[in-house]
C-alpha cells in the first residue's frame, strides 16, 4: 500500500465520530500534562494503559497520540512563563521564551511556540508518512563514531550561550560536565560521584538542574537582592503575533522543524541536540537589530526555531518505533507496550500486517495536531495574563511548582535537596554573573559524548582513527570545525581585504 | 508460624507447609484480620516497565481475591536498587509488598552499596510469571549458522567479538556472561544506555551479538535483518519454533529466563504469605490474565513460597558468581 492510499484509508477511520472524540480527548489530557510539572506524557499513558483490555486498539492508540502531541504543545508553556522547563526538549525554549515573557512579550512567546509546533508537527507527521523507512535506513548508518562527532558540532553552539566572558562561560559549561559524570560509569560499571546514595546512581536528572538553575536560582537571587517597597505589575503586551513578529518567525519554523525532524528518527538523537544546533543557527541568522535581543529582552527567533525543532524530533521518535519497533524513548518504550499488549509486536512488518492500525494512527496525528493549534491559541491570553501577578506571589508560586514538579519526577526527597542546592549555586552564579546556560548543555552532552566516544573505541579495539576514517564523522567533524573557525577566519579575511 | 519453623530444615519445611497451608493458612491469616485496609506495592522500575505492566494485569484479580484495594507505586532508580532497599526497610505488616524481576537479586552484586540482601531481607512469596528467556540474535553477516559456529569463531577471535551489554546485570547481561563461563569464550561487551541502542548497532552490524527480548526480535528475524542462534530458555517458544534452546545446542544447564517475583519485608507471617500465594496462583489461571501474559510472551507460575525462597537463593548465588569472574577482567 502507498502512502496516499494509506492516508486515505487512515483518515476514513480516524473521522469517525468516537475516533475524533479519542482524538480531543487526548489531546486535552496531552496540554494538561504537558503544563503540569512532572507528569510528562510517559506517565500518563503509562496509567491509561489499562484501557488496553477494553477499548479497541484504533481507539487507544489515537488516544495515546493525542497525549503525545499534547504534552509536546503543552510543555513550552512553563519554559515561557516561569523559566520552568517541564523536559529536556524545551530547556533551549526557556533561554529565549522567559526573557520575553519578561519584557512583556509572552503572547507572542506562547503564539510563536505554538503555531511553530503546529508547523514542525505537521512537517513532522508528513515524514513519519512518506520519508519513514527511507529516514530510518540512512538513520542506521549512524553509529557511535558519528554520534560522537554531532556531539562535537553541538559543543561549538556552547559559544552562543556563553556571554561576555568566556572564562565565566567556560567554568559554567565544566560544572555541567562535573555534573553529566555522576552516575554508574557505563563501561566498568564503577558509582562515581554518587557518594554512596542509591539514588545518584542514574546520575541528576537534566530538568532538574535546568529548573534549580532557572527558575529557583533567580527566585532566591530576586529574594536576596530584592528592595522593598518598588512593586511594579508586568505589562501583558500585545497577545498576537504582529507583522514583524511573523516574518522572523517562519524562517526558524521550517529551520528547526527539518532540522528536528531527522535528530528523532536518528535511534540515539533526542530531542535535545536540535533544539542546540537550531538555537546556535538562529542566532547566527538573525539581524543585527535581533541578535542584539538575543540574551537581554529575548529574541522571537530563539523561541521559534528551538521549539519547531524540539516538536518535529518528538514526532520523528515514532519513527523507529513503527518501522523497527525500537522505541527510542519513554513514551515510545511504553507505546510498544501498548502494542504488546495487543499481542502486536511493532517491526520492520508492522506497515504490512497492521496497515488499518498504523495509518489511522499516523491519520489521527494530523487530526490531533490541527485540534491542538486551535486548543492551544486561544489559550495564550489566559496563560499570558498569570505574568500580571505581583512578583512576590508570582516568585512563590513558581517555586511551588518547581518544588511539586521535580518530587512528581521519581517521587524523591533526594531530589528536593538537590533541587535547592543546586539553586542555591545558581543564585551565587547569578549574583556574580556566570551564564547558567552552559551548565545544562555541558550536562547534557558530556555523558552522550563519552558514551558514544567509548563505544567507538570499544568497537574499533582501541583504534582512534575510527573517528576520521568512517565518512560520515569526518564530514561531520569538518562541519564542527567550519561552524568554530569559519566565522574568525571570515572576519580576519575582511579585515585584509 | 514462622518462629516454629525456623529450625525446621528445609525438604521437610516445604513438606510440612504444604499440609498447613491445606489446614487452613487462609483461615489463620483471617483470624488476623488481614487485610483491613488498601495494599501498596511497590515497583522499583518506571511504569510501562515490563514488571509494572504485569502487575497491573494481575491486581485487578488479586484485588477481588483479597478485598482490598491493590495500588501500584512506581519507585524507579538504580536498575531497582531505590525502591527495593526502601521495602526492605518498612515494617512486615503485609500492607507494602514488593513486585519486581529478576534484577532483584542480579543488580545487588554489582553494585557496593546495594542497599539491601535480597536473600535475607525479604520473605519470599511467589514468582508470579516468566518469560520465554531472551534470544541470542546476530548480524546476518557474521558467519555463524549456530550456536557451535559461534563458538568456533569466538575461539578463534578471542576477545574480538562484540556484544551489546544494556546494564550490569541486565536480562543482556547475565547470559552473556554465563555463555563465556561455560564455554571458556572471551567476547567483548559494548556497554548502551538501553536495548534500543544496542539494537540499532546490531542491525547496522556494528556489533556481533544481542541477547535480547523475544519479542523484540522476533520481526527482525523473519525478515532476514537478524539471525537467531539460540533461545535461553528450557523450551522453545512457539513465536521462534525453528530456534532451539542454549541446552539443545550442546549447554546442558543453561537457563536464563526473565522472571517476576513478589516479596514482602522479612518477618512476615506465614499465614500471610501463603495467603498471597494462593490469590496469584488463581489470578494467573484466569482466562483474561492468561490471555494478556500469552500476547506478551509470558506464562504464569505462581511457584510455592519455599520453592521461591530457595530458587531465589540459587539465582543470587549464580549472579553474585558472574559478578565476581567480571570484576577480575581487565577494563578495555
Amino acid at each position: 500500500m502507498d502512502a496516499i492510499a494509506g492516508l486515505s484509508l487512515g483518515f476514513s477511520h480516524a473521522l469517525t465520530l468516537t475516533n475524533l472524540g479519542w482524538a480531543l480527548l487526548g489531546c486535552f489530557l496531552g496540554t494538561a500534562v504537558g503544563v503540569l510539572p512532572g507528569i510528562g506524557p510517559a506517565l500518563t499513558i503509562a496509567l491509561l494503559l489499562p484501557i488496553t483490555f477494553q477499548v479497541p486498539a484504533t481507539g487507544a492508540f489515537i488516544l495515546f497520540c493525542g497525549v503525545f502531541y499534547g504534552a509536546m504543545y503543552g510543555g513550552s508553556t512553563t519554559s515561557i512563563l516561569l523559566n520552568t522547563p517541564g523536559e529536556s526538549g524545551s530547556i533551549i525554549t526557556a533561554l529565549e521564551g522567559a526573557k520575553m515573557a519578561r519584557s512583556g512579550r509572552a503572547g507572542p512567546a506562547l503564539a510563536t511556540a505554538a503555531i511553530g509546533s503546529f508547523v514542525a508537527g505537521t512537517i513532522g507527521t508528513l515524514g513519519i508518512s512518506f520519508l519513514g523507512p527511507v529516514v530510518v535506513d540512512v538513520a542506521l548508518m549512524l553509529g557511535p563514531a558519528e554520534y560522537c562527532a554531532l556531539m562535537v558540532l553541538c559543543f561549538v553552539t556552547v559559544s552562543a550561550v556563553l556571554g561576555g566572558s568566556a572564562l565565566r562561560g567556560l567554568t559554567s559549561l565544566f560544572l555541567g560536565l562535573v555534573l553529566g559524570l555522576v552516575g554508574i560509569d557505563l563501561q566498568t560499571g564503577q558509582p562515581r560521584l554518587t557518594f554512596g546514595i542509591p539514588e545518584l546512581l542514574d546520575g541528576v536528572n537534566v530538568v532538574l538542574v535546568a529548573v534549580a538553575l532557572f527558575a529557583v536560582g533567580e527566585t532566591l537571587h530576586l529574594a536576596w537582592r530584592h528592595v522593598e517597597g518598588r512593586q511594579e505589575v508586568r505589562q501583558v503586551g500585545r497577545l498576537m503575533l504582529s507583522r514583524a513578529d511573523l516574518r522572523r518567525s517562519v524562517g526558524p519554523w521550517f529551520r528547526g522543524s527539518l532540522l528536528g525532524f531527522p535528530f528523532g528518527v536518528m535511534p540515539a538523537g533526542g530531542t535535545e541536540m536540535p533544539t542546540m544546533l537550531s538555537y546556535y543557527a538562529e542566532r547566527k541568522l538573525a539581524s543585527p537589530e535581533a541578535q542584539k535581543e538575543f540574551g537581554t529582552t529575548g529574541a522571537i527567533e530563539g523561541v521559534a526555531g528551538p521549539e519547531a525543532a524540539n516538536n518535529a524530533a518528538a514526532a520523528g521518535i515514532l519513527v523507529p518505533m513503527l518501522t523497527l519497533g525500537l522505541p527510542t524513548s519513554a513514551t515510545a518504550a511504553i507505546m510498544l507496550s501498548a502494542f504488546q499488549s495487543y499481542g502486536i509486536n511493532p517491526g520492520p512488518l508492522l506497515f504490512e500486517q497492521q496497515a488499518d492500525l498504523v495509518w489511522t494512527l499516523i491519520a489521527s496525528l494530523y487530526v490531533a495536531n490541527l485540534m491542538l493549534v486551535v486548543l492551544n491559541l486561544p489559550l495564550v491570553g489566559l496563560w499570558a495574563r498569570i505574568l500580571t501577578v505581583p512578583q512576590p506571589q508570582l516568585y512563590a508560586g513558581i517555586l511551588v511548582f518547581a518544588t511539586i514538579g521535580t518530587y512528581g519526577i521519581s517521587n524523591s526527597v533526594t531530589d528536593l535537596v538537590l533541587l535547592y542546592g543546586i539553586g542555591l549555586v545558581g543564585m551565587l552564579m547569578r549574583r556574580f554573573d556566570f551564564p547558567t546556560a552552559p551548565v545544562v548543555i555541558g550536562m547534557i552532552l558530556g555523558p552522550m559524548a563519552e558514551q558514544a566516544m567509548r563505544q567507538a573505541l570499544t568497537i574499533s579495539q582501541g583504534d582512534w582513527t575510527v573517528f576520521v576514517t568512517r565518512p560520515g564523522s569526518l564530514a561531520i567533524l569538518l562541519l564542527a570545525l567550519a561552524a568554530l573557525a569559519g566565522p574568525r577566519l571570515y572576519a580576519a579575511w575582511a579585515r585584509r581585504g | 508460624m514462622a518462629q516454629v519453623l525456623a529450625g525446621v530444615p528445609r525438604g521437610m519445611r516445604r513438606r510440612g507447609l504444604l499440609g498447613l497451608a491445606a489446614l487452613g493458612g487462609t483461615a489463620q491469616a483471617q483470624g488476623a484480620g488481614w487485610p483491613t485496609r488498601p495494599i501498596r506495592v511497590v515497583v522499583p522500575s518506571p511504569p510501562g516497565g515490563p514488571p509494572d505492566l504485569i502487575l497491573r494485569v494481575i491486581a485487578p484479580r488479586l484485588q477481588s481475591l483479597l478485598g482490598q484495594p491493590i495500588l501500584t507505586e512506581n519507585r524507579a532508580g538504580g536498575g531497582g536498587l531505590v525502591g527495593t532497599a526502601y521495602v526492605a526497610r518498612l515494617p512486615a505488616d503485609g500492607y507494602t509488598w514488593l513486585f519486581t524481576t529478576a534484577s532483584h537479586v542480579n543488580i545487588p552484586p554489582f553494585n557496593d552499596n546495594a542497599g539491601y540482601d535480597p536473600v535475607r531481607d525479604f520473605a519470599h512469596v511467589t514468582l508470579a510469571a516468566q518469560n520465554f528467556g531472551q534470544a541470542l540474535v546476530v548480524h546476518p553477516a557474521l558467519p555463524a549458522q549456530d550456536l557451535a559456529g559461534l563458538l568456533a569463531l569466538a575461539r578463534q577471535r578471542p576477545g574480538q567479538l562484540t556484544y551489546v551489554n544494556a546494564g550490569n546485570g541486565t536480562a543482556s547481561h547475565i547470559p552473556a556472561e554465563l555463555l563465556q563461563a561455560m564455554t571458556g569464550t572471551d567476547l567483548l561487551s559494548v556497554p548502551y544506555r538501553g536495548v534500543a541502542e544496542g539494537m540499532t548497532d546490531l542491525l547496522a552490524g556494528r556489533v556481533d551479538l544481542f541477547f535480547v527480548g523475544t519479542q523484540i526480535a522476533v520481526q527482525h528475524v523473519q525478515e532476514g535483518r537478524l539471525r537467531a542462534l539460540a533461545l535461553t530458555g528450557a523450551r522453545r517458544w512457539r513465536g521462534l519454533p525453528a530456534v532451539p534452546t542454549m541446552a539443545e545446542q550442546g549447554l546442558p544447564g543453561f537457563e536464563v529466563v526473565n522472571w517476576f517475583g513478589l516479596w514482602l519485608p522479612a518477618g512476615a507471617p506465614l499465614g500471610m504469605v501463603q495467603q498471597i500465594h494462593a490469590a496469584v496462583a488463581q489470578a494467573v489461571e484466569d482466562p483474561e490474565v492468561r490471555r494478556q501474559f500469552d500476547a506478551q510472551g509470558l506464562e504464569g507460575v505462581a511457584m510455592p513460597p519455599g520453592r521461591f525462597a530457595d530458587f531465589v537463593a540459587a539465582q543470587a548465588r549464580i549472579a553474585q558468581d558472574i559478578a565476581r569472574r567480571v570484576g577480575t577482567k581487565p577494563v578495555p
